[in-house]
């Protein structure tokens, strides 16, 4: 028992897919479309109708965010991290032998034969001053600024533009679900019980 | 040292080890400043419900920020029982990343029903009370009123006129040329 805990908590695979902040905020997001309505649901003090409609709106909403963000953001970053190290540091050799952070990623997970044969190809077509050498290329810098770019990604895309966008998606599918409309209904009869005159014999009585 | 160099540094250090708590905590801190703001923006809210929920939405991301990061190096401590170097550092960020998971699966959930509801009917529902004590009176139009007893007043017996009736009779002494009442 002791051993397999170990031998999951120290898996390589494990280690470098968590590596990355897209994998730990997919995971992270699919988790709280799970958790946060299971915990909407177990609730004892709120009414089934009410229970039923706020579980669906959450996890729709955790998972339009999700969309947005693999579908929108990411590809805007898999292109603009690599420009942004490109202007910021022009005498990086990292940002001149990799086209983007994609291309990067695909060298970086290789093992040390792969990684010399990707380097080999780069170098096919340049100078030999001008060819670069694993030492050269700062692995460690490329990848943390993807990761950090990642993160701005996602904060902006996840606090910012999906709250924003997901409004307008979540309403329509509430409505085809007859969620909504049930809901407006229950306010129905509260009104027309306001609305109704007072029987005669019945006291108008203050109250504080 | 510049500015340059300074995110370089911090760049090399998130590449050798990317902690899953920075992206969490990020966003936990982006929502909870965004998230109430364009709640409080909603024109077709009231300003009351408007006030809850950005309240209650701004709680939330208060508890999650210490509780990603709480569990996040509570369960990395776990990485010490391993005795392999290597195998360490990898069990310590596997660790870190399965601590930030259980955060977001369970502990945030459940903290937030335990905590924010209450917290937030205390401090809203605190200052409704004391709003109520300012307000005008509302009416009450269903409650039925109470039964009120009548009593007949008994009627001082003058001796000059019979009295036959319910109403008392009033002498004749006492009765006025008042006119025609018309309608």
């Amino acid at each position: 028992m002791i051993g397999a805990v170990q031998s999951l908590i120290t898996n390589p695979a494990l280690y470098n897919m968590t590596q990355s902040t897209v994998t730990q905020i997919t995971t992270e997001t699919c988790l709280k479309a799970v958790g946060r309505p299971a915990f909407i649901l177990a609730d004892k003090d709120i009414d089934p109708q009410t229970k039923k409609f706020s579980s669906i709106k959450e996890f729709l909403y955790q998972m339009t965010c999700l969309g947005i963000y693999l579908a929108a953001v990411m590809p805007i970053l898999k292109k603009g991290t690599f420009a942004v190290g490109k202007k910021l540091y022009k005498d990086e050799p990292v940002f001149k032998a990799f086209k983007n952070s994609g291309d990067f990623m695909k060298y970086y997970k290789m093992d040390e034969a792969g990684k010399a044969a990707r380097l080999e190809e780069i170098n096919k077509n340049l100078k030999p001053e001008e060819r670069f050498t694993k030492d050269k290329i700062n692995e460690d810098f490329a990848k943390g600024l993807t990761e950090i770019t990642s993160i701005i990604g996602s904060v902006t895309g996840l606090a910012v533009v999906a709250p924003i966008l997901s409004h307008p998606l979540i309403h329509p599918i509430l409505k085809t679900m007859g969620l909504e409309e049930k809901k407006t209904d229950s306010k129905q009869p509260e009104q027309a019980q306001q609305n109704q005159t007072p029987e005669t014999g019945v006291k108008i009585k203050t109250v504080a | 040292m510049s500015l340059g160099s300074t995110f370089k540094k911090i760049c090399e250090s998130v590449g050798r080890d990317n902690n899953p708590a920075y992206a969490v905590v990020a966003i936990a801190t982006a929502k909870g400043l965004c998230r109430p703001l364009f709640t409080m923006m909603d024109k077709k809210e009231s300003p009351e419900t408007k006030k809850y929920t950005a309240l209650r939405e701004g709680l939330t991301e208060v508890i999650a920020i210490p509780t990603y990061l709480a569990c996040g190096y509570l369960a990395g401590k776990g990485a010490d029982l391993v005795k392999d170097a290597e195998k360490a550092s990898k069990a310590k960020h596997n660790l870190r990343f399965l601590g930030v998971c259980t955060a977001a699966l369970v502990v945030i959930p459940g903290l937030c029903s335990v905590v924010v509801k209450p917290f937030a009917d205390r401090i809203f529902h605190g200052n409704k009370k004391d709003n109520k004590e300012n307000q005008p009176a509302k009416l009450d139009i269903t409650s039925k009123s109470e039964q009120v007893d009548i009593t007949k007043p008994e009627v001082a017996k003058t001796g000059n006129i019979a009295h036959t009736g319910t109403y008392p009779m009033q002498p004749i002494a006492s009765f006025r040329n008042q006119g025609m009442r018309v309608g």
